[in-house]
């Protein structure tokens, strides 16, 4: 694998390969700090060391501090809007509700719960929000791709 | 720093691993059904979450039916899955391990929503069977072609009256689900979803993994307050229908005029409840009474002062059951 | 600077001054000249292709690799804008986070490191007019387009400052090169100064592409471990 990042650093691996060796350094530190050493060689041998730019940790830490940015597939507008702002390395830390929707279906009606005015029957008020919210968050639940009509 | 703990992921990876690749082998080597026939269900969580595939599936209940489209992929390292729906608004949903990417397009504008982690067809199996054992027995029935494979019918029969038989077809090869039927006691069909077409591929390139984008509209994050892991013992809950137990308990704002609801999650492992319970703001009606809507079942009630709401894919008798077992709840 | 096996040099030297010249005897077929122009045209396209990529979806160890790749050499033509070497250091720094911000509009057309440098040289500008100062040699600068695998043009006075520990890594390395077996010097010298392929390395040495590749790889892991002492005092520096 080591000599695998040599090549790769002259950029002789085919188009598969140089991406399978990408997410190899990805995955490991030691990989990842060869790459750093050879290519720390080769600006020496050309260089181009200096001691304002020894190190690339200040900019590697400046990067990990911006918001994660992706590209699709069209106008910069869009991903300005995508931009998630989160300080940690390869992650999408997202957490929230996603609004399902339920078709109206079969009902059943129990009277011996009928009360006075101050109940509603739920069967003439579905309480929507609730159904909405066991779909959301039921660990396991098929029904997540059903679809009501919106209130 | 990477620290969350996807949900999604058993605990023992590595295990877990080795286990699928050791039941791998062990299945192409010896007969069906021979054995422990769980091993198949084992093998069934174990696939969606381990193979990378892509392919379509339906899913019905007795309204209405839905074409999705779907795309996972495992690269030994993360899940990455793409989900879009294909019938109706083109609303789709991107996830990453644990972190979920929700966009529904409306006239103007699309809204992104984040989202805990869930378990969606086909990963609906949970990563530890022995809680479905308790609750389920297990039979094997004959093999049938779904979108072009061969696969096995199994059937997870219930041990009792609180919950509703499964009927699943497994990939002979893979073991993936590729269709699952959820029955009521009559034996008619409440929920299907089953694979029109699937095909299973190596390749690592993510270049799928991207929402498909309207350059005419405006896409806008939805600000949803998180729900909060809750240790609060809110009420007294107890004597549980037998092979359920609790998953979750968080508090999260709902309704139209946004309130704090208590909201409790229990699973036998294949069927989930919710129960919702939250005091009565004053000058607002309760809620009573007893509803089905799709394949879910509702009920509700008033307890000293509190909205009770039992909401999930079981029968009416467990939803009650559940419901009864809040013993005490302090009025708030 | 280690010096060339004559032979090889002077070879190259031919096929820099022409062309087309047709080799009766020896290690180079004519074919190499055109394939060295092409060559320094587009080097690197891959492996750069690749990161931006993975950069593009959101992949931030990526990006880390283009940085690494790239930073000293943005860092060394800059020197020649901005003299002062404490500033160097941001302007880099801010040249990258520039480039990471519009990466989501970068396509590709150009080379990656084409377009680094092309923010890095505004990026550079508007810091020295923001401190008050001219920039120096800018028409130099605005017509520069292509890349700048300019090995030739190292001098001696362009040398930026470096602390005595910066210079002990430059003397190292040039000492372990110096001390490699013959086929391992020649190999990676031929790839890392003339910037050639491994394709064409094998040309000149007569010798299977695998045995380039393995000759390169250890000539670097034999320098790799000579400086490992020197970079750890480096890093207990540092950090």
């Amino acid at each position: 694998m080591k000599e695998k990042i040599s090549t790769l650093l002259d950029d002789e691996l085919d188009l598969k390969g140089t991406g399978q060796a990408v997410s190899e350094i990805a995955k490991d530190q030691r990989l990842r700090e060869r790459f750093e050493t050879y290519q720390l060689i080769r600006d020496s041998m050309k260089n181009e060391l200096s001691d304002a730019t020894f190190s690339s940790k200040s900019i590697l830490d400046a990067i990990d501090k911006e918001p994660i940015q992706m590209q699709f597939n069209h106008s910069s507008k869009v991903a300005q809007a995508m931009v998630l702002p989160y300080p940690a390395w390869m992650s999408w830390q997202v957490a929230a509700s996603f609004a399902a929707v339920l078709l109206i279906a079969a009902l059943s009606m129990n009277n011996s719960y009928l009360k006075p005015s101050e109940t509603f029957e739920i069967a003439e008020d579905i309480p929507v929000e609730y159904i909405q919210a066991h779909q959301i968050s039921a660990p396991t639940n098929v029904a997540y791709y059903s679809e009501t009509g919106t209130r | 720093m990477w620290l969350i703990i996807p949900r999604r992921v058993p605990d023992n990876l590595l295990m877990q691993r080795l286990l699928f690749s050791l039941l791998f082998i062990f299945l192409n080597v010896s007969a069906y059904a021979l054995d422990d026939p769980w091993i198949q269900i084992e093998k069934a969580s174990q696939a969606a979450r381990q193979l990378s595939y892509k392919g379509i599936f339906v899913y019905q209940n007795h309204q209405e039916m839905r074409s999705i489209e779907i795309t996972h992929l495992n690269n030994n390292k993360e899940e990455f899955a793409r989900i879009v729906n294909l019938d109706g608004p083109s609303r789709e949903l991107l996830s990453r391990g644990d972190n979920v990417l929700v966009f529904n397009p409306n006239k103007e504008n699309v809204l992104i929503q984040k989202r805990q982690g869930q378990n969606l067809f086909p990963a609906i199996l949970p990563s530890n069977i022995e809680f479905v054992k308790s609750s389920y027995s297990l039979r094997f029935g004959d093999q049938e072609r779904i979108g072009g494979r061969e696969a096995q019918i199994v059937y997870l029969d219930p041990r009792d009256e609180y919950r509703y038989p499964y009927k699943m077809w497994l990939d002979k090869e893979f073991g993936l689900l590729l269709k699952m039927m959820i029955l009521d006691h009559n034996q008619k069909i409440i929920e299907q979803v089953s694979f029109n077409q699937i095909s299973f591929f190596a390749s690592q390139d993510l270049n799928w993994f991207t929402p498909s984008v309207d350059t005419r509209k405006k896409y806008i994050m939805d600000e949803v307050p998180e729900n909060i892991v809750s240790n609060e013992k809110y009420c007294v809950i107890s004597n549980l229908p037998a092979g359920f137990r609790e998953v979750s308990h968080v508090t999260r704002m709902m309704g139209r005029q946004p309130q704090l609801v208590h909201q409790w999650i229990f699973s036998d492992g294949l069927s989930s409840v919710s129960l919702f319970v939250n005091p009565i703001p004053k000058g607002q009606k309760s809620k009573v009474g007893e509803l089905q809507v799709g394949s879910a079942h509702i009920f509700a009630r008033v307890m000293n002062g509190n909205q009770i709401m039992v909401v999930g894919e079981v029968p009416q008798a467990t939803i009650q059951k559940i419901s009864n077992s809040i013993q005490s709840v302090s009025a708030h | 600077m280690p010096r060339l096996n004559n032979n090889i040099e002077q070879k190259k030297l031919s096929l820099v001054e022409d062309k087309s010249a047709v080799y009766t005897a020896g290690h180079v077929k004519p074919l190499l000249s055109v394939a060295m122009s092409e060559k320094i045209e587009n080097p690197n396209r891959a492996l750069d292709q690749v990161l931006v990529e993975s950069a593009q979806k959101g992949d931030k160890k990526a990006f880390g690799l283009l940085v690494e790749k790239y930073h000293r050499k943005l860092g060394r033509i800059l020197t020649r804008m901005v003299r002062d070497q404490t500033e160097i250091e941001d302007i880099v720094q801010e040249t990258f986070i520039k480039a990471y911000r519009a990466l989501p509009n970068f396509r590709g057309d150009s080379a990656f490191y084409t377009w680094l440098y092309r923010i890095g040289i505004n990026t550079a500008k508007n810091h020295l007019v923001a401190m008050g100062k001219r920039p120096r040699i800018m028409t130099e600068f605005e017509n520069e387009d292509g890349d700048f695998e300019d090995t030739h043009q190292v001098s001696e006075e362009e040398n930026p400052e470096t602390t005595l520990l910066t210079k002990e890594i430059g003397i190292a390395v040039n000492t372990a090169i110096e001390s490699l077996p013959e086929e391992l010097k020649v190999a990676i010298t031929l790839r890392e100064i003339e910037g050639l392929s491994y394709e064409e390395i094998a040309e000149m040495m007569e010798c299977p592409i695998g045995t380039v590749r393995s000759r390169i790889f250890r000539a670097r892991e034999t320098i790799a471990e000579k400086l490992k002492p020197l970079l750890s005092q480096h890093n207990n520096k540092r950090w």
